[in-house]
């Protein structure tokens, strides 16, 4: 029937199988088949002998006679165009072929390229710096001490490596400060940077107004500051006057004298001002102040190693230099310098998930290829006769691969358009579920370079899922079976969609298991007891600016009148304040002392700290152990009442009773004070849920025992009430009539704070939840489709042994067999190749093993019972076969 | 433009066209045109011949097909029905009236000239 004309197939074949079905009815299927089969080969020479004689008399030629008269550059782009048409019309009579390859295609491409554009920003060029991989960050370690891991240093550090270190092409110190910025029109409390005027030479910055801080600077003391470009244009209306303005920050009046570049960021977005700060007179250094930032641009060629060498030696002759107590010496003697590169520190945390979704979305990708290949397959191996009969009429081996590959390009074009689209709405939402403090997440675009690269893995699509079966059936050998009856299907293109197949069911159980894996460590880490409560608690901070607002008491009272102002406001239930937000900033750090220890001589430990005041501790349902909480009286001068956490009570006094014992706040034996534990409470998870065991935690009263030695700046207030999430306009408005000229930042409610945290395992984990469903998906589709097509191809088969007798269910059985059999082997591999794969994810992991058994085998069962459905569409059709049309019809 | 001339058989079939659509048969398709020769040549005819006759009577404009209506029998599918077109009646005029004039003169059953 191929060879009659396309327009005559049809229903020529149809008015055969009425006559058939006629001769059939009188003489028996006998004689009709014979007759059929004579009227068919009788039709197909007549109709052969018709096009011949028709090429004879000129008339409808089947290759135009004026091809041969154009130059081949025309020619060949005359065949690409109209391959192209022929492809998009072939394309239009199947529209469930070119949708199902579209979509799959623009959902890869798609999710590939907003990952991609994510990991380009965050990842590939994460600084914006000349030579930044010349930058590094300098900090101390001194394991044996009870300092953290990596702590930054003291000024006298930068001042001996600016002095003494060669490899140096330039240093600079910095800290970071959180601080009241207020000009006549606004006032906020803004992130800034204090800095020496040679950060921005190391930087290699240039302004984009004005100038940068220099060494004139530096010897005038000039209180100046740099703006960045959001501060300016939200500020400042981007109105270039800006420069020469004075206005406070931080406390100080200091003059802007430039503008950053949008794009400039030192070290992140949050930060809005750079201040010129001064180096402490080098002579009236206090050694041991630690807490400044180092950053410094290498010599080229000197890597981190090489710098920590250097300056391992210099740190050690500080105490000869700087002088210092004896615990100062014995710091400096277990202490080593630690140079990260700033790409490291900026980077950080983020960098591990991301690489992460990048390989999840590279599988996803590879497993649409395999869809979409075996698709292909199926299609060049249904177009067999086709192409046989247009090689017969002397098309060359290079159109028939072209005629193939045109409808391969034609799909991917627009599937990578679609892709595009896709890429372009999902970015923004992966921008805003991604965690906090991912560097440059505001410089995430789908740009050029994102586009590009959905242009070169559609061509890669296309290559990988055209060429290969185009290739292969276009070879002279697949050509010769024009005689061939019955549906075509060559035993090694079943094996390779077999093991497509087989591929496809392993990539996406382990992505499976890997989802599986994070969204149990989601759930545990998400019930930790953190050791208070996040239901219904609104934050703040506050930060009062009145001169007669300036020790101990006076912060005390001016806290004080504010909070009894919010427990009178309706639906509070409580109100309290702590100087570190748990979740939040961590803690300060100080040094206490028992008696015991002191008269021992061993180094008093560094222990968390934080005033508390008002309710705090019901606010957040911290539990009293034994002893009472902080009373009005507690809070006023002359007193000198503490409350210790059950952890810093064990540590202190372990096996004692607290209540009544002594500590002192500080290691000046001298001068400061002795405090009295009042109470216990219990333990609480300060910064991470993370963290293995709760934080020791002393807790002091809003006033101490003298009005200066310390006082409630800027706390963070607690305050419980059904209405936490809304109560924001409430209290600003309180704040308005109670302190106009008092900012108030930092507002969260607990809840946030906690979503904050878990963030990026919750940002991995649904992205991978994502990726792992549509992998699930795509598996299920590719397996229905390559049992679709055996059943087609064994119709014949299956016809006959339901005429000799089989039942249905044994029919079904047979192709849910097979389905089984192939994701059995799919299963099989992607146990194994999980087990390699999973140790990727430990340090995401929370509360499970990498090897979690009962993740595993869940999901197995899972692969397995999606494979079992997709099997069944294509079994129960097999059983629903009309033997007679099956053994008739092709 | 130049009539188009007819062979025996093409006459055979658009004959056979007119015939089925003047008796009011439902469809007239490949199969009941090649029934209706049989019946009244009484020969069997080539069916692949008819269907070769029908498609260059269509390129000469002397018929038209169409697709009719999906019916059951075929599974939703359609039959190609043709008819005759005006120039196609012309041209059996044409052809009946030269084998007129070749006629005339002679006796009809052809007994005398044997």
């Amino acid at each position: 029937m191929r060879a009659l004309p396309a327009d005559a197939r049809g229903h020529v074949a149809d008015d055969l199988d009425e006559v058939y079905r006629r001769i059939a009815a009188d003489e028996g299927p006998a004689r009709a088949g014979r007759w059929y089969w004579r009227e068919a080969a009788s039709f197909s020479l007549g109709f052969l002998l018709e096009r011949l004689r028709d090429r004879a008399r000129g008339r409808r030629a089947i290759i135009p006679s004026t091809r041969e008269k154009r130059g081949p550059v025309r020619r060949s782009f005359e065949s690409w165009t109209s391959d192209l048409r022929f492809a998009a019309r072939r394309l239009r009579r199947a529209p469930g072929f070119a949708l199902i390859t579209i979509a799959t295609l623009a959902l890869a491409i798609g999710a590939n390229t907003a990952i991609f554009s994510v990991v380009e920003a965050v990842l590939i060029d994460p600084l914006p710096y000349a030579n930044a991989d010349r930058l590094v960050i300098v900090r101390g370690t001194a394991p044996g001490s009870d300092l953290p891991a990596e702590f930054p240093v003291g000024a006298e550090f930068f001042v001996a490596y600016r002095d003494g270190a060669t490899l140096l092409d330039d240093i600079a110190m910095f800290e970071f400060w959180q601080a009241t910025v207020r000009t006549d029109e606004r006032v906020d409390r803004l992130f800034l940077i204090n800095g020496t005027s040679s950060l921005f030479t190391t930087l290699a910055a240039t302004p984009m107004l004005g100038r940068l801080p220099n060494k004139e600077d530096d010897v005038q003391r000039a209180q100046v500051m740099v703006i960045s470009h959001s501060l300016w244009s939200t500020w400042f209306a981007s109105d270039p006057s800006v420069i020469g303005r004075s206005f406070e920050a931080a406390g100080t009046k200091r003059t802007v004298i430039g503008v950053m570049p949008p794009e400039f960021r030192f070290p992140d977005a949050r930060i809005a001002l750079w201040i010129r700060g001064a180096i402490p007179d080098e002579k009236r250094i206090t050694p041991g102040r630690l807490g400044f930032q180092i950053l410094a641009r290498m010599k080229p060629g000197v890597t981190t190693a090489d710098l920590a060498a250097q300056l391992g030696p210099i740190a050690k002759r500080l105490p000869e230099r700087f002088g210092g107590p004896a615990s100062y010496a014995r710091l400096i003697e277990q202490h080593r310098p630690v140079v990260r590169t700033l790409e490291d520190v900026v980077v950080g945390e983020a960098a591990r998930p991301l690489w992460i979704l990048l390989g999840t979305v590279a599988i996803v990708f590879l497993i649409a290829c395999a869809n979409v290949a075996n698709l292909f397959i199926v299609r060049s191996e249904s177009r067999r006769r086709d192409l046989a009969v247009r090689s017969a009429l002397g098309a060359g081996r290079a159109d028939l691969i072209r005629s193939q590959m045109a409808e391969a390009v034609l799909l991917a074009a627009v599937g990578g358009m679609a892709a595009a689209v896709i890429a372009k709405m999902g970015v923004p939402l992966l921008v805003r579920i991604a965690p906090e403090g991912v560097a440059n997440l505001d410089l995430v675009s789908v740009d050029a370079r994102a586009v590009f690269f959905t242009a070169g893995l559609a061509t890669l699509a296309a290559c990988i899922f055209g060429l290969a079966p185009a290739l292969r059936s276009s070879r002279p050998r697949a050509l010769g079976d024009l005689r061939q009856t019955g549906r075509i299907g060559s035993p090694q293109g079943r094996l390779i969609r077999q093991a497509l197949v087989v591929l496809q069911t392993a990539s996406a159980l382990v992505l499976l298991v890997a989802a599986g894996l994070l969204a149990r460590s989601f759930w545990q880490l998400s019930h930790v007891a953190l050791g208070y409560e996040t239901k219904n608690i609104f934050t703040f901070q506050v930060a009062p600016q009145r001169r007669e607002v300036n020790d101990g008491p006076t912060y005390a009272r001016f806290h004080q009148g504010l909070m009894d102002r919010i427990a009178a406001m309706p639906g509070v239930e409580s109100v309290g304040l702590v100087n570190e937000l748990p979740l939040d900033e961590g803690a300060n750090r100080g040094r206490f002392a028992t008696e015991r220890i002191e008269a021992s001589g061993a180094q008093p430990p560094f222990l968390p700290f934080s005033q508390a005041g008002g309710d705090y501790f019901e606010t957040m349902s911290i539990p009293l152990v034994s002893g009472r909480l902080f009373e009005p009286g507690d809070h006023m001068v002359g007193r000198d009442s503490v409350i210790v956490s059950r952890a810093a009570a064990q540590l202190l006094w372990p096996n004692e009773d607290p209540i009544g014992k002594r500590l002192r706040y500080g290691t000046d034996q001298s001068r400061d004070p002795w405090l009295t534990v009042i109470g216990v409470v219990g333990d609480v998870r300060l910064s991470s849920f993370r963290q293995t065991a709760a934080d020791p935690m002393i807790y002091l009263a809003m006033v101490g025992p003298t009005p200066d030695i310390w006082a409630i700046g800027s706390p963070a207030y607690v305050v419980k009430s059904p209405h936490a999430a809304s109560m924001a306009a409430d209290i600003r408005a309180l704040l308005r009539q109670y302190a106009p000229e008092a900012p108030m930042y930092r507002i969260f409610t607990m809840e946030r704070l906690v979503d904050r945290a878990l963030a990026s395992l919750s940002f991995t984990m649904i992205l991978l939840a994502v990726a792992s469903g549509l992998a699930l998906v795509l598996g299920a589709v590719g397996l229905y489709g390559v049992l679709s097509y055996v059943v087609s191809q064994r119709t014949r088969e299956i016809a006959v042994r339901m005429a000799l007798g089989a039942k249905s269910t044994a029919v079904r059985r047979m192709v849910v067999v097979q389905g089984a059999r192939v994701a059995l082997l799919g299963v099989a591999i992607g146990v194994a190749v999980a087990f390699g794969v999973t140790g990727v994810l430990k340090s995401l992991l929370f509360g499970v093993e990498a090897f979690d058994a009962a993740t595993f085998g869940a999901m197995s069962g899972v692969m397995l019972a999606v494979a079992l459905l997709a099997s069944y569409v294509p079994a129960y059709r097999a059983s629903a076969v009309d033997p007679m049309q099956a053994l008739r019809g092709e | 433009m130049p009539r188009e001339t007819l062979g025996q058989f093409e006459q055979l079939v658009l004959l056979a066209i007119l015939h089925l659509a003047a008796s009011g048969a439902e469809d007239v398709y490949g199969v009941p045109i090649v029934d209706e020769i049989e019946r009244r040549t009484g020969r069997p005819a080539s069916r692949v011949a008819v269907y070769v006759a029908l498609r260059r009577l269509e390129d000469k404009g002397l018929v038209r097909s169409r697709m009719g209506d999906p019916i059951a029998e075929r599974g939703g599918k359609s039959r190609r029905l043709v008819e005759v077109t005006r120039a196609g009646n012309q041209a059996l005029r044409d052809a009946r009236h030269v084998l007129d004039q070749m006629w005339r003169g002679l006796d009809p059953r052809l007994e005398k000239h044997r």
